[in-house]
């Protein structure tokens, strides 16, 4: 027992890949012997595939801009120590007229920090580099000589550079790289230390060593040209091969910010000469065409594709070697696995095609393939990616993978490739086109305005709402994310009379927009808000209460319960109560009162249920019990007053939802209720606080039994009251005692 | 080991760069905005989405948010770098959670509104099966909401920002049993209440 204890804890980091292999043998064979450890197991990974359906918000555009002004709220900016040292160097950058003057300065700068015998030129041929020194950042333009010394730490961003040091030895940097150079000694050139991302390397004969340091260990060059990556979360614009190749200079990248925490992989690909790597005290020779990873953890392990045609043995090599990189260390496999399989550049293309083609066991994440095949794919793989998203004969998850390709080889061409598949689709298919180019930022004015139109039109013949395209051009037109739309889509505010592509719109401005596109689409929407008709008043409040600050918000919540008093449209009468609830409005009572007024059962009891629901919310739920409870005096009222029937029914409905209650926060309303005249409610809540009660509910209950026996009160109800409440406190203090072990 | 100097050494007696991240501390704490601003860049939406699925309500979640980086601005020179700056950012999260979800229930009258508009990130799979997404998804909302605490963070840091149980461990003060067997008990409790639809996510 204790051991499947043991065991239980492991399987968590077993589901994932996490757990070192010396681990791994016990924890599998338990598994093997023990049936229920193996359905916690299934257990674990089903719950997985299920919450990861809770998929990431994209925070608004301006956080940064909102944190900065808050912290200059705060005046405290003036405060921080330094301050002014960093100040006068700005100041003194934005003094200077001329690049070339600054890259003067820079290299003065630059010479005057170290003695001079630290200092060494090395010349960048091309590309941008920031250049770090002694914590301050200074962008150094392209091409020039500059003196650098151990402490200059060199970095690119969103474009390559190339570095030649004074041998005539090139480095060029990948996007995203982070190195430093340190000095030479007299039996070595220095060392490269390459704290994160891609460099290639073409390194001059030279009978002194270099060495490229890393994390994970050190490579030892003669001379010979060779890549080394060192990459975790992120890799490079383009990996190894697909470098050289050079692709197309639009492409577009997917995003990619380092991320420092975690585990790192270092890859050695040769392409002419030999190095050695270096790690532990032992010396790995790797020979061209060889491939070499390893990491601070992980010794030098050779990979390659295994030969011939067979596509599952390669797939299942790669996995190997990815459970083999996963060993032992806390780290994100998928990244790995990215690194490994982009090492590879292009010869990897040809499988992960396969892979979306013919692999039926989906055990490859489509999401994951698509963004290798983005980064070492080019538009020659177009016709083919194209035949697979267009075909009904392959599975909707590749598919799907093969238009995202499209898109991350290069947005605006994989847009226009997919809105012309668009026009002549199955509704599959058309769908597949709109998902995928939701939130796209760059796809570009041209293909932005075609999309919004195909949206436009598709929500405005969207009368049959169940017309499955419907829903999704609606939350795609409302999802435009490219910049260029926006003129557009204030069109559509201005002049659009249909307001569903209205309320799309608002909601993809103000999603975009700075400030003030939020105000002119509040506008409008407040506009809206004075329709004649209800559901569109509706709607419009509804968007209105997504985009509104929080007093908007409760301005908002007055007009709302107006329009569900005046309205004769149960539906809105409901979506009012409903949205006055959220909003915690005093007023929600009113509107109830009103629908119960109705006499009608069907609406009543609908309200009913609308709101046990909001009871397991725990902003909601206390809110939400008051308001049964109002809702249950008004119809034993009503009852008491003219004899329904089904005024008594709908009662009993509120005590049963009540009796369902499971959400503790609403334990100090319910505590509440124990007050209450009606004999019944208190019932309802004895059984509610019997279930989900805390320690102190044991005296509450007490407390209620003397009442109850000495007072005789309320009447009517005392014996079985009592028996309920002894029989309470039983209940409450068991499992008390139980949840207490 | 990860943190070991000897590989990678650093002249000048300098403590040995964790990377870009140490790097931009440091430059914080002298006070460059920039480099605050590239922190902030990095991590925003990773915290801003831990919050998201501790309260569940977008937009105050940004707010919340907004605030983790103002206190790690006012604090940047109290930061500790033997820990990971993201663990940093973290800790302060699940206070301000803590504070916001006690407040919540001190008042619960005064509530925000859930968030209708927020469309997730399309990227996943299947399109076609978009909308029944969207039902479990606040199905598995409701279910992370209700878990108890301690467990409710640690299967976020974990499921969700892909942390390490180090990690976790540290930004929730306890070791990293304990939070395997939050994470674990947790799930089975998340399993309970989504085993119904198991079946539909094929």
């Amino acid at each position: 027992m204790s051991n499947c204890d043991t065991i239980r804890l492991d399987l968590d980091a077993y589901v994932k890949g996490l757990l070192p292999t010396e681990e791994m043998r016990p924890v599998a064979s338990h598994l093997e012997s023990c049936p229920e450890c193996r359905n916690a197991l299934i257990q674990l990974k089903q719950v997985a595939a299920i919450l990861h359906k809770w998929e990431d918000i994209t925070p608004q555009a301006g956080f940064i801009e909102a944190v900065n002004e808050k912290i200059d709220e705060l005046g405290i900016h003036d405060s921080i120590n330094d301050h002014q040292e960093v100040n006068l160097f700005y100041r003194f950058r934005y003094a200077l007229a001329t690049a070339a003057v600054l890259l003067l300065a820079v290299i003065i700068w630059l010479a005057n920090t170290k003695p001079p015998e630290s200092t060494r030129l090395i010349s960048l041929n091309s590309g941008t580099l920031s250049v770090q020194q002694d914590n301050q950042t200074r962008e150094a333009a392209t091409k020039g000589t500059y003196y650098i010394n151990n402490d200059t730490v060199m970095q690119t961003a969103q474009t390559k550079a190339v570095l030649s040091l004074a041998d005539q030895t090139k480095i060029e940097m990948d996007r995203q790289t982070v190195l430093n150079i340190t000095e030479p000694s007299e039996k070595s050139r220095g060392n490269i230390r390459l704290h994160q991302g891609s460099i290639y390397l073409d390194v001059a004969k030279n009978p002194k060593t270099l060495y490229i340091e890393t994390e994970s260990g050190r490579i030892k060059v003669v001379g010979t040209r060779f890549r080394v990556n060192h990459l975790k979360y992120n890799l490079p614009a383009r990996p190894a091969d697909a470098s050289h190749s050079g692709g197309p200079a639009n492409r577009q990248v997917p995003e990619s910010v380092p991320n420092d925490d975690g585990f790192r992989i270092t890859t050695v690909s040769v392409d002419e000469g030999a190095v050695q790597v270096e790690w532990k005290n032992s010396v790995y020779p790797v020979k061209p065409g060889e491939r070499i990873a390893f990491s601070i953890s992980i010794k030098p392990t050779r990979f390659d594709l295994p030969a011939g045609d067979n596509m599952a043995n390669k797939a299942d090599y790669l996995l190997g070697l990815l459970k083999q990189f996963s060993e032992g260390n806390d780290f994100d496999n998928a990244s790995a696995a990215e690194a490994i399989l982009a090492s590879f550049g292009q010869e990897i293309i040809p499988l992960l095609m396969g892979i979306i083609k013919d692999e039926p066991s989906g055990k490859y994440n489509p999401a994951y393939l698509s963004r290798i095949l983005s980064r070492v794919g080019s538009e020659s793989l177009y016709p083919e990616l194209e035949a697979v998203m267009k075909s009904s004969k392959y599975y909707i998850e590749y598919r799907s993978a093969a238009a995202e390709t499209l898109l991350g080889i290069n947005q605006p061409r994989g847009a226009k490739i997919l809105l012309n598949i668009f026009t002549n689709a199955d509704a599959d298919t058309r769908k597949l086109c709109l998902a995928t180019l939701h939130n796209k930022p760059a796809i570009g004015a041209e293909n932005t305005a075609e999309l919004i139109k195909i949206l436009v039109n598709l929500i405005k013949n969207g009368e049959n709402r169940d017309n499955p395209l419907f829903n999704t051009a609606v939350e795609a037109l409302a999802g435009i994310s490219d910049n260029s739309g926006l003129p557009l889509l204030y069109e559509l505010l201005k002049n659009e009379t249909d307001y569903r592509v209205i309320l799309s719109a608002s909601r993809a401005i103000a999603r975009m927009g700075d400030k003030s596109d939020r105000e002119k689409a509040l506008t409008r929407l407040y506009a809206l808000a004075e329709d004649k008709n209800d559901l569109v008043k509706l709607a419009a409040i509804k968007t209105i209460m997504c985009l509104e600050n929080t007093q908007g918000k409760q301005r908002l919540a007055n007009r709302l319960v107006d329009i569900g008093l005046a309205s004769s449209d149960p539906k809105v009468k409901l979506a009012c109560l409903e949205t006055a609830i959220i909003l915690g409005d005093q007023q929600a009572f009113e509107l109830l009162k009103d629908i119960i007024a109705q006499n009608n059962s069907d609406l009543t009891l609908q309200a009913i249920q609308k709101i046990a629901r909001m009871t397991s919310s725990d902003t909601l739920s206390g809110f939400a019990v008051e308001m049964m409870a109002s809702g249950y005096y008004d119809l034993i009222n009503r009852w008491k007053r003219t004899q329904e029937s089904s005024a008594l029914t709908l009662a009993g409905q509120i005590t049963h939802s009540l009796e369902g209650i499971k959400n503790p926060r609403s334990l100090p309303i319910i505590r509440g209720l124990l007050d209450s005249s009606e004999p019944d409610l208190v019932l309802s809540a004895v059984r509610i606080l019997a279930n989900i009660g805390e320690k102190e509910d044991i005296f509450t209950l007490r407390t209620l039994l003397i009442r109850v026996t000495t007072a005789g009160s309320p009447a009517g109800a005392d014996e079985s009251l009592r028996a309920e409440i002894n029989t309470a406190i039983e209940t409450l203090r068991t499992t008390l005692d139980f949840r207490d072990e | 080991m990860k943190e070991t100097n000897q590989q990678v050494p650093v002249a000048s007696g300098e403590p040995r760069p964790e990377g870009r991240d140490s790097v931009l501390v440091k430059q914080a704490q002298k006070g460059d905005r920039k480099a605050f601003n590239a922190l902030i860049e990095q991590y925003h939406k990773a915290i801003v989405n831990f919050i998201y699925r501790n309260i569940n309500d977008g937009s105050r979640a940004e707010e919340l948010a907004q605030k983790v980086f103002v206190r790690c601005y006012l604090n940047i020179k109290q930061y500790n770098q033997q820990y990971k700056f993201s663990t940093w950012l973290y800790t302060i999260a699940v206070n301000l959670c803590k504070n916001e979800l006690r407040d919540k229930s001190r008042r619960p009258r005064n509530v925000e509104l859930t968030d209708l508009i927020r469309t997730p990130d399309v990227t996943s799979a299947s399109p076609v099966k978009a909308l029944a997404d969207k039902e479990i998804r606040e199905k598995v909302s409701r279910a992370v909401q209700s878990l108890p605490e301690d467990q409710r963070q640690a299967i976020i840091m974990s499921v969700y920002n892909d942390l390490p149980y180090k990690e976790i461990a540290e930004a929730l003060k306890t070791n990293e049993n304990t939070v395997k067997s939050w994470i674990f008990r947790g799930k089975q409790t998340l399993f309970e209440m989504l085993k119904g639809y198991v079946n539909q996510n094929k």
